[in-house]
């Protein structure tokens, strides 16, 4: 870590730091799964104020040795994930696309403001450090289209943006519960259930808007497992020179564009 | 000063911009332009720009020594006293290295693993199978031949087979998962030896003057066939670990990967340098 006598860097807001350390603290061990991006940008001139979150039917939270997948859209995930702090949970927010220049395909000013705006009422939780993760995503990550001129920060989720099978099976957590509304889920988390379905952890899904609940099966053969492999290798999303996702979608006139990675 | 052919002159280009974009990329994610990993709120997770910097020019290093090595010393007669044709060649052994990166990503790796991710097995990945492929790359340097062509014709073949085996290992073994989201340092680096030997096979497999490519093709076969060993070995190894912690066996993995070079090494002695 950081001397606290390093000065923020420039561009950076001044409580960027403060910021990250109450939403992925030192001693958590899931914190090294935690995407810094949304700390990186000032807050919106206009506060946007997170959803009033409230629980529908019994969600299966087990009893420590789950983890959860948050699969809502916007900030409606950051509002959930600071409902399952409450019941003993670590929200690690995996939100990986930027901001930049052109209308963007997903507003990124609610996820900003939603983190802030959770801060607080997080920094006054206490929660063990060694509590199961509550991973957070964005359900319309990949949704939209992006015209030219537009920023287009659609985005994917790859196995790697989570502990392996193996690392969560060795911390205790045997089973994954995705929360989301309805809707399939899209294939990009599919592979890394698929994946964690291999290593021997299995998921269910939780829909919080009926309360509906059921196993998730899928596919471990190879051919699946090469399958969803290669959708992740040819996503198709802009990857932005700096990390994570987001470039501008360059006019006819301009040719190329877009970052490296 | 020499004068390039058409076709050089187009493999000079092809080069550059393959090496440009390909190492190019690794420079602007890991170091100059990324200012979110200068500025991280958190240095914790993200250690600043110039271990990406010096992680690339490291690279670079080992790539440009390797490939200059050889080209001055066993490259054509024709080739080794000429600035112009060493120059095409080094830049041609940046641009394959540069390609080579492409073909990890295939594998599954992102540079993403190595700078935002922060995952020291991803790195061990990158840098060990660049040194294979700058390796494979160098052996087809070796000898007198016609022209730039049969150096492509070598350099194919021993990529496509160097590929070939890590993918069949992969998918044997689950090699990129342990990697690439397990971060097994362990696997990493045996993995990573295993890809250094076998890049050192062959590139010694297509080193020669040039006899034809028929017979280069059975050349290749005759030397470079203890690389499929290698393959089978590790495949037998990483099966009866499949279930262990991650880092579970460090150094049994680590010293099992010096034992490869050492092997690899030891039969390059053997073979000395093509006639």
């Amino acid at each position: 870590m950081l001397p606290t006598d390093v000065p923020v860097p420039q561009g950076l807001p001044e409580d960027a730091r403060e910021l990250f350390e109450i939403w992925a603290p030192v001693a958590s061990r899931w914190s090294g799964w935690a995407k810094p991006v949304l700390f990186t940008y000032a807050p919106p001139a206009t506060s946007i104020a997170l959803p009033a979150w409230s629980w529908v039917g019994a969600p299966p939270l087990g009893s420590g040795r789950t983890a959860i997948v948050v699969d809502l859209p916007g900030n409606e995930g950051i509002a959930c994930g600071l409902a399952l702090a409450e019941r003993g949970f670590r929200p690690v927010p995996l939100y990986n696309n930027t901001q930049g220049e052109g209308a963007e395909v997903i507003a990124l000013d609610p996820f900003v403001s939603g983190i802030r705006a959770a801060a607080a009422t997080l920094a006054a939780m206490h929660i063990p450090d060694d509590a199961p993760p509550a991973f957070l995503i964005d359900s319309n990550r990949g949704s939209g289209g992006a015209a030219p001129g537009m920023f287009d920060n659609r985005w994917a989720v790859f196995a790697q943006d989570f502990p392996s099978g193996r690392a969560l099976l060795s911390s205790g957590i045997e089973r994954v519960v995705v929360m989301r509304r309805e809707g399939a889920i899209r294939v990009d988390l599919v592979s890394v259930l698929r994946l964690w379905r291999r290593e021997g952890v299995a998921s269910e899904r939780f829909d919080v808007a009926t309360g509906a609940q059921g196993e998730l099966t899928q596919d471990i053969s190879l051919l699946a497992v090469f399958s969803g492999h290669m959708s992740a290798i040819m996503h198709g999303f802009r990857q932005n020179a700096t990390g994570g996702f987001g470039a501008r979608v360059p006019l006819p006139s301009e040719g190329g564009g877009g970052g490296f990675g | 000063m020499d004068e390039l052919s058409p076709g050089e002159l187009f493999v000079l280009i092809g080069s550059a911009a393959a090496a440009i974009i390909g190492w190019g990329s690794l420079m602007v994610r890991g170091a100059v332009l990324d200012r979110r990993l200068w500025s991280t709120p958190d240095g914790r997770l993200r250690p600043g720009g110039a271990y990406g910097c010096l992680a690339t020019i490291f690279g670079w290093a080992a790539v440009g020594a390797i490939v200059a090595y050889v080209i001055l010393y066993f490259a054509a007669s024709d080739v080794r006293p000429s600035p112009m044709y060493v120059f095409l060649y080094v830049l041609m052994g940046f641009g394959v290295t540069a390609i080579n990166t492409f073909a990890l990503r295939v594998f599954g790796w992102r540079i993403a693993d190595m700078f935002e991710r922060r995952n020291n097995a991803a790195h061990t990945l990158f840098y060990t199978a660049t040194i294979a492929s700058a390796l494979a790359f160098a052996g087809a340097n070796i000898g007198d031949g016609p022209g730039f062509q049969v150096v492509l014709f070598c350099t194919g073949l021993s990529h496509v087979t160097l590929w070939s085996i890590a993918v069949v290992h992969a998918a044997f073994n689950r090699t990129a998962y342990r990697i690439l989201v397990d971060h097994d340092r362990g696997i990493a680096f045996r993995f990573g030896c295993m890809l250094v030997a076998i890049g050192a096979i062959l590139g010694r497999a297509v080193a020669g003057d040039w006899p034809g490519y028929l017979a280069t093709t059975l050349d290749f076969m005759r030397i470079g066939w203890p690389a499929l060993v290698f393959l089978v070995f590790d495949t037998v190894l990483a099966r009866f670990t499949l279930t262990r912690e991650i880092d579970g066996g460090l150094w049994a993995d680590r010293a099992t990967g010096v034992i490869y070079l050492v092997t690899a090494f030891a039969y390059l002695s053997i073979l000395g340098m093509p006639a």
